[in-house]
């Protein structure tokens, strides 16, 4: 009789895992075809496989350094709205070891929207604050203010150059992050970059790509003309 | 021996490394002052070198406004003989601001002037270097509010005091270039 619960338990453990993963296979079958569409739709080139080329050639962006095996999956690229720009997902991976020595694995997905300057610029990062942030300022940890309190209050702006964060952080800009606080900004070299978390919803990916070129657009000319 | 030690590590080392660390901050604060001025100064001497072509490229077109076109070139000398506070120089740089505003407001009703080659790069430059100066002020001022919450919060503002660092003065911001006036003749 326990030898049957047994067999029983086994086969519907079994059927569950074959049908959990058979659901998630048909899911993402879904979303690739719908990435497709979307690529199809804007333009763009897409590639639904992994590349960690990519994640090599930009990795002077700090979100890039991250864990390891780093790889770009569903990657699309090429010119949106007048701008060159680059949308994947990015992966990596953390190992932890308990007290007995078995080691796990951590994995995070981030999806990220980059656009090229056509200069270059020196390193800024703009996120949200947190109580560890705040925590850091109050003892010190480098962070610039600016003239509205509600912005300085919400997001940590970090850069060596203050002047230049000063003008990334116009009176337009911190209104629009203010109202826009779901991504991290990452600015170097020529590179323009809106770090978000997750996977991509295909359903976003518009709207996310309009975040990049309307904070493009928030951008003084005058640092292109003093830069190239 | 070893508590004499400690208590002397509280009582005076800890509180001068503090001391020490808050000079510097003040030094610093002073500095980045110092260099956002001159980036305002930059921003200035840039303008200044664009009015005689502008004012000369609208006197081709518009000969009845020599009142303006002369009043910007005034505005333009006594700016640049000006050597005082930043302060002060800020207010003879907000009236020139006024009379570019009113120069390129009166330009406006010149058709041929508008659709000169020379005039409309001028213009760009002009409002270019404009966005440049409200930054740069902006800039200044945020360096001088950084300075003054640490002049005023306690206890920095002992050692303001107890080293005579001086209070610094906002810039006003004046309204930009590119908001042209309506003018009525």
């Amino acid at each position: 009789m326990s030898q049957f619960l047994f067999i029983l338990m086994a086969i519907l453990i079994g059927g569950a895992v074959i049908a959990i993963a058979i659901t998630s296979y048909l899911a993402e079958q879904r979303r690739a075809e719908e990435l497709i569409k979307i690529s199809i739709d804007l333009g763009l080139n897409y590639h639904p496989g992994t590349n960690s080329d990519i994640i090599d050639e930009l990795e002077f962006l700090n979100i890039l350094q991250n864990g390891d095996n780093r790889y770009a999956k569903n990657i699309f690229g090429g010119i949106y709205r007048d701008q060159e720009i680059l949308f994947f997902d990015f992966h990596y991976e953390t190992y932890t070891t308990d007290n007995k020595g078995n080691r796990s694995t951590h994995h995070y997905w981030h999806h990220i929207a980059l656009l090229r300057f056509p200069a270059f610029f020196p390193e800024l990062t703009i996120g949200p604050e947190n109580i560890l942030t705040r925590l850091g300022k109050a003892f010190g940890y480098p962070s610039i203010d600016f003239e509205s309190h509600e912005f300085s209050k919400t997001f940590l702006v970090q850069s060596e150059d203050k002047k230049f964060a000063y003008d990334i952080c116009n009176a337009r800009a911190m209104e629009y992050l203010l109202s826009h606080r779901d991504f991290h900004i990452e600015i170097e070299r020529d590179r323009y970059a809106l770090i978000f978390d997750g996977r991509t919803d295909p359903q976003s990916v518009v709207q996310k790509l309009d975040y990049l070129i309307e904070l493009r657009a928030l951008i003084p000319d005058y640092l292109f003309t003093a830069a190239s | 021996m070893e508590i004499l030690l400690l208590i002397l590590v509280v009582i005076i080392v800890f509180p001068l490394i503090y001391l020490i660390l808050q000079y510097n901050g003040f030094v610093s604060l002073r500095n980045q002052i110092a260099e956002a001025w001159s980036n305002i100064d930059t921003e200035l001497k840039r303008r200044y070198e664009l009015i005689p072509n502008l004012v000369n490229t609208v006197k081709g077109y518009a000969t009845h406004e020599r009142e303006v076109l002369e009043h910007v070139v005034q505005l333009r000398n006594s700016c640049m003989a000006n050597t005082g506070s930043p302060a002060e120089q800020i207010e003879g740089e907000n009236q020139l601001t006024g009379a570019l505003k009113q120069l390129l407001a009166v330009a406006e009703n010149y058709p041929n002037l508008k659709a000169d080659a020379s005039y409309l790069q001028l213009q760009n430059e002009l409002v270019n270097t404009e966005d440049r100066i409200q930054a740069a002020r902006r800039f200044y001022n945020g360096n001088v509010r950084d300075y003054r919450v640490k002049f005023e919060s306690f206890p920095t503002n002992l050692i303001a005091s107890t080293f005579h660092f001086a209070p610094e003065e906002f810039l006003t911001i004046d309204s930009v270039v590119r908001e042209v006036p309506e003018v009525k003749f």
